[in-house]
């Protein structure tokens, strides 16, 4: 069955252009090579039995002219006859004619007449040496005639035609016998070819199988016919032999480079997958969508993007008191050393803001604390600047980073730079702090250099001088509208090119307070005790707004710190984010409050326990004070529980106004 | 059949007869086979009549004539060969009763080479004229006149009734060239036109195509038409003129057998127009007449019961013999040589021409 497989194949490879095209040529050339052979041959042939006949011609020509001189004069024409008869039966001589002095032919051996065309010829014809001429007669065809003058032609004219057919004959001969022999050799050396054609196909179709089965292989090992094709190479001292070494060479190393792919692939998945993570850990460092509550005087819009897994851009913006910190930084490089060096530098800067320093201190600090723990040479240009939210004072400091812009109206004004050396670089580097005054509705632009320096399909920069442009005619009317024109405008630009870069950018609006905060208010909270700042805020904001006394302003604070604080610790049994929403209203002179939270049924006006009056102020339990407090501060206090919420209003008149 | 049976016939003769006694020993090379093989069957049978007579009737083993006969078949080469033998091998006497001018032609030569042994070629079935002019002259004794003195007497008779545009169908060899040259001479002499002459080769039957030869005699419309030409090849070329229509008169040398053209002209064919207008001239007398010689020939045919015998040639062998005989008794004996007649086919049988006015133009 194997065997009869094989067959077929060999025939389908037989069959293969290649081969066909081989066979073609070697017939085509050896027939090619025999025509001219014989071509060669025969015009050789012709040529020597010409000359032959030429001369063969000429001499019995000459031979009957010596002898005729005699007969013709003492002879009679029966005797004449006879020797052209006896001379017609050499080989080749088609005609003998004899013409007289007169040219009248007195004998010829024509039958039955001489040709017209010939008596055309002789009439009038003498000559007194030999002459030569080919004629073509019917019957005879091509012939070589030899006149020979008789004695200078006074006695008459001897022409012999020479008949070229013998020399046709032989070359026909030639041909016939050359034909065979040919044939044979061509026959017998097609046969061989064949023969041997099978011997060389044979590892051929076994490779044609072989590589046919390495199309379908997981080249996890060695195809089992892999043996016989090395013996093959090991066989054939030739190309048959080489090419299979080299197939069986290519499996080895497809093999190998198969099984380093797949090292090395697990190796970049299991990589891709921690970067992925670390992404998700340093996207997560960087502070939410700002708090853009009515009540805020400074509003934040903020994007980054880094241009692989992780980045070295970083953002961040930090509440300390009054000030709003916004910071935008570029570690040198990218990847993970820029991203690890990008959270140290990130972490050193918020711890920094924390103790509420200015920012020419905090970069101090914090370049001295990089440079310590900077063995990589690596380093950051940070810009960093501080908002007093009531004030609009802006105190900054740039270490080495691209100038911001200052959206005022529809102008983009540069901010000055402080002359700051990078992050990292320098330990006794002093920085400069410079301060400007915000106006009303005043959006600070940070950016990093991946907008700037962002390319197109041309490799053209975006350039600071677009971005100015850009930020300069937008008709944005907050931060996050402005920062969507930047985006857009650079997305266009860069529009087919590929991000080179960690893309950066940071808007800081500030609004005077006042002009922000109406006597109606409702702000949201987390059930997260950090909001309490939030609280205080809020509480100062809409008593400045709102002429509320600084008693009235810091009882308020305590009131709903109180009541706030209770439910974020004691009102939820899970752990998921729940809203805590106080509205604010001034009514014909009197503060109204009402707290709305999904948290469990409380009553703190009547579930909180009572609090002994006859105990001191410092003996008094924690969870009664409050309560107690807030009954003594308000006018009226009411609880309901409303659907899933519990809902807390209470009043207090307002009285004189600060 | 019976021409074959004739030929073994004389070669058996020929070798009982072998030599043992100083007789008189002669040889022939003649065409027994061929296009002319009746020829050489009826002229030797005819000399052979003479010769057996004579040997019957002599009484000394001297006085007798053995004939050693080889067959040439009208071929020229062979008869050479023939000719060598009889001269090397059997070494004849005299040589005897060769049939046709270029067999004759060609063994020429050895009469020449041979001059001291006196050897002569006796009564050639030939009328060529090279037999009868130097230098072969007087190697060769004839009995019968050369062709150019028939065609002559042919012409002269034509030219007489107005024939005088003439054609001729001639042998393309020595004999044919020999006759041509002696139409042409004639022709010349009594002032007729050779308007055309065609030439057919050596050898060719009755059978064969005569279309070629016919055609251009066709075209040249003559009075009549002489043929220096074997029995058959006549025979063909009368039967290519009839069918093509032309009844014009032919007439041939008398190398053509009367006996034997017949054989190759039916009757029934072409309402007897193959047999019309045909002249044949003769050398030798009638064998039907009722001279002392012609008697004795008819006896002898008689007596050897061969029939086919009686005819022109056989007879002029016959005459031929006789001569030798009395020749080799008396050497110094003049020739009998005879004039030319002619002979037409009438009534069934070849006759004298008495009235040559019939074909008058």
């Amino acid at each position: 069955m194997e065997a009869r497989e094989r067959v077929v194949k060999m025939g389908a490879l037989k069959h293969h252009s290649i081969v066909r095209r081989i066979l073609t040529l070697v017939v085509s050339m050896v027939i090619l090579i025999a025509l001219v052979n014989s071509a060669v041959i025969n015009t050789m042939i012709y040529r020597q039995l010409l000359t032959e006949y030429k001369s063969k011609g000429i001499a019995i020509s000459q031979s009957i002219a010596d002898s005729a001189s005699d007969i013709l004069l003492f002879r009679d024409p029966a005797t004449i006859q006879s020797l052209l008869d006896q001379h017609l039966t050499i080989n080749g001589v088609a005609y003998l004619v004899l013409e007289d002095a007169e040219n009248n032919i007195v004998a010829h051996t024509f039958v039955p007449q001489v040709p017209q065309a010939l008596r055309t010829i002789y009439a009038g014809k003498r000559t007194t040496t030999a002459t030569t001429a080919f004629h073509r007669l019917p019957g005879l065809g091509n012939v070589y005639e030899i006149s020979q003058p008789i004695l200078f032609g006074e006695i008459g004219i001897i022409h012999v035609g020479m008949s070229l057919k013998p020399i046709h004959h032989s070359m026909l001969k030639v041909v016939a016998i050359l034909i065979p022999i040919l044939l044979v050799v061509l026959i017998t050396a097609l046969f061989v070819f064949r023969s041997r054609l099978r011997f060389v196909t044979r590892p051929l179709v076994e490779l044609a199988d072989y590589t046919k089965h390495l199309a379908g292989h997981n080249f996890e090992q060695s195809l089992p016919e892999q043996g016989a094709i090395r013996a093959i190479a090991a066989e054939h001292n030739d190309e048959v032999g080489r090419l299979s070494e080299t197939i069986v060479s290519l499996e080895d190393a497809i093999m190998t480079y198969i099984g380093d792919l797949k090292r090395t692939t697990a190796a970049k998945q299991k990589i891709e997958s921690e970067l992925m993570i670390a992404r998700q850990i340093q996207l997560g460092m960087l502070p939410k969508s700002t708090d853009n509550t009515a009540f805020e005087t400074v509003k934040i819009a903020s994007y980054l993007e880094p241009a692989r897994e992780v980045g070295g851009d970083f953002f961040d913006f930090i509440n300390v008191g009054e000030d709003v910190y916004i910071v935008a930084g570029d570690v040198s490089g990218k990847g993970v050393s820029a991203a690890i060096f990008m959270a140290t530098t990130m972490m050193l800067i918020k711890a920094k803001a924390q103790e509420h320093i200015p920012p020419q201190e905090l970069m101090v600090s914090v370049n001295n604390q990089l440079i310590a723990l900077n063995e990589n040479m690596l380093f950051v240009t940070v810009f960093c600047g501080k908002i007093n939210r009531y004030t609009g004072i802006f105190s900054y400091v740039n270490a080495g980073h691209p100038a911001p812009f200052i959206k005022r109206k529809n102008e983009a004004l540069e901010i000055p730079l402080t002359g700051g050396m990078a992050l990292g670089v320098d330990y006794h580097h002093y920085y400069q702090q410079r301060e400007l005054q915000l106006e009303n509705n005043d959006t600070i632009c940070l950016y990093t250099d991946g907008i700037s320096e962002a390319m197109d399909v041309a490799q053209n920069q975006y350039t600071e001088a677009r971005l100015a442009q850009c930020i300069g005619q937008s008709k944005a009317v907050s931060a996050h509208e402005l920062m969507d024109d930047i985006l857009q405008d650079v997305r266009i630009f860069s529009d087919g090119a590929d991000q080179s870069d960690d893309i950066t950018v940071l808007l800081a609006s500030w609004c005077h307070a006042s002009a922000s905060v109406s006597s109606e208010l409702g702000v949201h909270f987390t059930n997260d005790l950090s909001e309490i700042a939030k609280l205080h805020q809020v509480v100062d904001i809409y008593s400045q707004a709102n002429g509320l006394t600084k008693t009235l302003q810091h009882n308020l604070k305590l009131v709903l710190e109180e009541l706030i604080a209770n439910t974020i610790s004691y009102g939820y049994r899970d752990h998921e984010i729940h809203d805590i929403k106080v509205f604010f209203t001034v009514v014909n002179n009197a503060l109204n409050m009402r707290i709305e939270d999904d948290g469990i049924p409380f009553n703190p006006l009547e579930d909180a326990p009572e609090v002994d009056h006859s105990l001191s102020l410092e003996d008094m339990p924690v969870g009664g004070l409050g309560i107690h407090i807030v009954k003594n501060f308000v006018d009226t206090i009411h609880y309901e529980r409303q659907d899933h919420l519990n809902v807390v209003e209470f009043t207090k008149s307002l009285g004189e106004t600060a | 059949m019976l021409r074959t049976k004739i030929a073994f016939m004389i070669c058996v003769f020929t070798l009982v007869n072998t030599p043992v006694f100083c007789q008189t020993h002669i040889g022939a090379s003649a065409a027994l086979t061929g296009a002319s093989g009746v020829l050489g069957q009826y002229y030797i049978g005819g000399a052979k009549l003479a010769f057996d007579a004579h040997n019957a009737r002599v009484k000394l083993p001297t006085e007798r004539i053995e004939l050693t006969v080889y067959d040439d078949a009208y071929n020229p080469e062979k008869t050479l060969e023939n000719t060598q033998k009889l001269i090397h091998h059997d070494n004849v006497d005299a040589l005897f009763g060769y049939v046709g001018t270029p067999t004759v032609v060609r063994m020429l030569p050895l009469l020449k080479l041979h001059e001291k042994k006196n050897l002569k070629l006796y009564f050639p079935f030939t009328g060529a004229n090279t037999l009868r002019i130097a230098p072969y002259d007087s190697f060769i004794v004839n009995q019968r006149v050369s062709y150019h003195q028939e065609i002559d007497a042919m012409v002269k008779e034509l030219v007489k009734i107005g024939r005088k545009r003439i054609a001729i169908l001639y042998q393309s060899d020595a004999f044919g060239r020999d006759g041509w040259f002696g139409a042409h001479d004639a022709a010349k002499k009594w002032g007729a036109d050779i308007v055309v002459d065609v030439a057919y080769a050596r050898g060719m039957r009755a059978s064969a195509n005569f279309t070629p030869q016919a055609t251009p005699v066709l075209q040249a419309a003559p009075d009549a038409v002489i043929c220096i030409g074997s029995y058959e090849a006549v025979a063909g070329f009368i039967t290519a003129m009839r069918t093509a229509g032309s009844d014009t008169l032919i007439a041939s040398i008398s190398f053509v057998n009367p006996k034997a053209l017949l054989d190759f002209l039916p009757q029934k064919e072409l309402d007897g127009r193959l047999r019309k207008n045909l002249l044949i001239s003769q050398v030798v007398p009638d064998f039907k007449e009722k001279d002392r010689a012609a008697i004795a020939f008819r006896a002898l045919v008689s007596k050897a019961e061969a029939p086919e015998l009686l005819n022109e040639v056989a007879y002029e062998g016959y005459l031929a013999a006789t001569q030798f005989i009395r020749l080799n008794a008396s050497p110094h004996q003049s020739i009998k040589t005879h004039e030319v007649n002619f002979i037409t086919y009438k009534d069934w049988v070849w006759k004298p021409v008495k009235e040559w006015s019939k074909w008058a133009l």
